[in-house]
């Protein structure tokens, strides 16, 4: 899996403060002693760091480098050891591997702020995630890998404004629903050459169905192995799935290239799962095994910080803070959620639908969300959410037909989630989300029904990376969701990302669209931007 | 899809139920595995199982058969534990490892697959060995001389593949089965491809030897339910490889019904192909329930 051209190749400004404090260290002389391990656990019978001198059968570093969940101070770094990475163990031998990690203030890594040694471990797929601590607020970091000769490529990531400061500037590229076997990753390429502060990434990285020998409308000549026919179920084909996945070099590219931020939605796991539910219904016992290995393998595969997942359940929801401009909510309104009503699928309303006992984010997460918000002193409150919050009539008469997998299926929680964050004044809520493989800008309003009602808030649907191949501008299913929804301001269903750029004054969105996804190399461009101005809550079309 | 090869696997096991004499016996492990919730190290209890007691295989490209591993936590913790699976040359495995997360007395079912090549030596000599931690499960195979047809169609027991699959229900494989009634529609014995509205689709047969090919039978989808007019393929060209090369011998164009055969001068091929153009759908898939080629 050859890298394409270096995305990192622009040298960007130096750090003006050089880390004089911190002893600049040589790569190869650092031992175990005052570093950061990601895996502190005590394995009865389980691996021990080999010998250094067991060596590995190819470059271990065939899945990229990643960072992520940025604060003032730290960041993660990760990697994961896989020289062959459709093999079982992705070709590793059966034992934990050190590895060293460096964090510079400069590309060349003439300046190296921190580094240490990580232990990849078998129990985790050779995966390392190390918190990376003591760094500057809103600085430029590059960070790399060196297990044995093998160096691994340099990532590039940036840490969060300190609390409290002044920030003129700060971008995101929004995206979500990357289907291999649908097209090929062009957007984050384009991604990975606008120059981020974080990438949000809204879930469906993942889909868990078999992969055809052709790569579906990839028409690969290298082919996809067979192991890759049946669908992702158990912790190994989970795995494996990740590996396929971070085999295109687009994708890897805008991991190494900026840090993310991400959050799941159901393909992580099983079409349209809820909570304890799989989509065949399969019993309780059985479906929480499977989410406990999914579960797994996405922390694995994520530059999320330790411990891992221990079983079925996973805390993902978390908050970050950019300075006093803007707060960002990251959700899961997967794994808490009651079944989808009415058998799931587009229905009309029902006493089900609207049944306050059916949890959606859970009232734990459903209190977390709205007392931060309210205690929030950040310009922009930004929601990194998975399915759409805003209400979504697909029947254009007079009668109404809602997606019951999404908020509209769970309406007392919505409308709480909804009334809550009216009721916030002056918090300028912005709720990004992805699931629909479709570019959307709405108005939250506080009666959907009357376009006369207040604007409170915006929320902007990202398109899809991939999943729906080559898409098109408005389809006829499009078509009816803008005669229903007049609070709905934009329909594109080409592939691409969202990028949303925010200063004091105003949010501006810009979507941006690649024309195919069956060949590389697509160009990307702008369909359509949108402005929202702070304290005036409502899309502008620019 | 796993539940549905489950299905397939459990029928299977019915159906050959004199070869199994019963569960093989839970082998109890301490092994390799890491716990689930960090605290008090406690030894690892696994078992391995098989749910026969010997695998019959036949060596044919798309047999569908294999065994299911009952993959169990016996002890007080829950655990991530790695079940490695290998077997004699050469046959292959679905897979060659089983990680999972394993609550305390919980038993993870797999579903395993095992093929063989046709020119597979037939007998006993072949074992299915599966490791975890210290412990160890073999299971015996037994492999059945070659299926021969005896009607003269080419396609049955060799390789197919095709540009892509709709799994898990509509594999290439379910093209070459000997099942022509689209009437079992969705129940793996049709192929659809993957990608919809996308053309052109193949699926391809590869001979082991060169054979002389003259004729090949397209049946597409045609039933009540799904008449061949609105759902079945329309146009196509059928190919044979001679050589490296691929050469067209028939074209189908407008098709509406439910088996077209193509008569043509026989050639010597390695194999052959339909590199299906269009379906009687808008924006459809290539939908192909039984193909075959005969020598005339």
């Amino acid at each position: 899996m050859p890298l394409r051209e270096d995305p990192l190749r622009v040298i960007t400004e130096e750090d003006p403060r050089p880390a004089a404090r911190l002893a600049r260290r040589r790569f190869l002389t650092v031992t175990g002693a005052a570093t950061a391990l990601a895996f502190a656990t005590n394995l009865p019978g389980g691996s021990s760091a080999s010998a250094a001198t067991d060596t590995l059968p190819d470059d271990p570093f065939t899945l990229g480098v990643a960072s992520g969940d940025p604060l003032p101070d730290a960041v993660v770094i990760w990697t994961r050891l896989a020289p062959r990475p459709y093999e079982p163990l992705g070709g590793m031998p059966y034992h934990a591997f050190e590895v060293e990690w460096q964090v510079a203030s400069d590309e060349r890594f003439r300046r190296i702020v921190r580094s240490g040694q990580a232990t990849a471990r078998p129990e985790y797929s050779y995966s390392v995630h190390v918190d990376v601590r003591g760094l500057q607020p809103s600085r430029r970091y590059w960070y790399r890998f060196k297990v044995g000769r093998y160096l691994s490529p340099v990532g590039r990531t940036r840490t969060t404004p300190a609390p409290g400061q002044r920030v003129d500037q700060l971008t995101f590229a929004v995206a979500s629903c990357q289907s291999f076997p649908d097209g090929y990753y062009t957007a984050h390429r384009h991604i990975a050459s606008e120059d981020v502060d974080a990438v949000v990434f809204l879930g469906d990285y993942i889909y868990e169905y078999g992969v055809s020998a052709s790569g579906g409308l990839r028409n690969l000549t290298e082919l996809v192995p067979s192991q890759f026919r049946t669908e992702a179920d158990t912790l190994d084909r989970y795995r494996l799935q990740y590996a396929l996945y971070k085999s295109d070099p687009d994708l890897r590219a805008a991991h190494q290239a900026a840090p993310w931020i991400p959050t799941w939605d159901d393909h992580e796991v099983q079409d349209n799962y809820a909570g304890l539910v799989s989509r065949s219904n399969a019993p309780v016992e059985d479906f929480l095994v499977r989410r406990a290995s999914a579960y797994r393998a996405y922390w694995e595969h994520m530059p999320l910080r330790s411990p891992a997942p221990q079983g079925p359940n996973y805390m993902l929801y978390r908050r970050f803070t950019f300075g006093r401009l803007a707060e960002l909510n990251v959700l899961d309104t997967r794994q808490y959620r009651a079944d989808q009503a009415s058998g799931d699928g587009w229905k009309v309303d029902s006493e089900e639908r609207r049944d306050p006992a059916r949890a959606f984010a859970g009232a734990q997460q459903q209190r977390w969300l709205l007392d931060g918000v309210r205690t929030s002193h950040a310009t922009w409150n930004l929601l990194a959410n998975q399915v759409i919050m805003s209400r979504m009539d697909q029947d254009p008469t007079a009668g109404d037909l809602y997606n019951m997998d999404a908020w509209d299926g769970y309406a007392a929680e919505q409308k709480i989630t909804l009334d809550g964050l009216a009721m916030l004044r002056g918090r300028n809520p912005v709720v990004l989300t992805g699931d629909v493989h479709a570019a959307y800008a709405l108005d939250m309003k506080r009666d959907f029904a009357d376009p006369a009602s207040q604007t409170y808030g915006v929320e902007l649907v990202a398109t899809s990376i991939s999943s729906g191949g080559n898409g098109t501008g408005v389809s006829a299913a499009g078509q009816k969701f803008l005669d229903s929804n007049p609070h709905l301001k934009l329909v594109n269903e080409r592939r691409g990302y969202l990028r949303v750029r925010l200063t004091e004054r105003e949010l501006r969105a810009d979507y941006r669209a690649v024309p195919y996804v069956d060949r590389t190399d697509a160009p990307v461009q702008t369909i359509s931007s949108f402005a929202v101005e702070a304290g005036n809550p409502g899309l502008h079309p620019v | 899809m796993t539940r549905t090869l489950w299905r397939r696997l459990a029928g299977l096991s019915r159906s050959r139920k004199a070869a199994v004499a019963g569960a093989v016996l839970a082998l109890v492990a301490i092994g390799g595995t890491a716990p689930a919730v960090a605290g008090r190290p406690d030894p690892t209890r696994l078992s391995l199982a098989s749910d026969v007691s010997l695998v019959q295989v036949n060596p044919t490209p798309c047999a569908n058969q294999g065994f299911q591993l009952q993959f169990g936590n016996t002890g007080r913790a829950a655990v991530y534990a790695d079940a490695f699976l290998e077997v004699t040359a050469p046959l292959k495995l679905s897979r060659n490892l089983v990680s999972s997360y394993l609550p305390a007395g919980y038993t993870l079912k797999v579903p395993i697959t095992v093929t063989a090549p046709r020119d597979t030596v037939p007998g006993s000599r072949y074992t299915i060995t599966v490791r975890s931690g210290e412990r160890r499960l073999s299971v015996p195979v037994e492999v059945t001389p070659a299926p021969v047809d005896t009607t003269g169609n080419l396609a049955r027991y060799v390789p197919v593949t095709a540009s892509s699959e709709n799994l898990p229900l509509y594999p290439a494989c379910g093209a070459v089965d000997g099942d022509r009634d689209s009437n079992h529609w969705a129940t793996t014995t049709g192929w659809n491809d993957a990608n919809k509205g996308a053309f052109p689709d193949w699926l391809q047969v590869t001979f082991d030897r060169p054979e002389t090919v003259g004729r090949v039978d397209l049946y597409t989808l045609d039933s009540p339910k799904y008449p061949a007019a609105r759902y079945g393929l329309r146009d196509w060209d059928v190919q044979v490889r001679v050589g490296d090369s691929w050469q067209t011998v028939a074209q189908v164009r407008g098709n509406v019904a439910g088996l077209v055969s193509s008569t043509f001068a026989p050639v010597t091929a390695t194999a052959f192909r339909i590199n299906a153009l269009t379906s009687n759908e808008t924006a459809g898939y290539s939908r192909v329930v039984e193909l075959e080629a005969y020598a005339s």
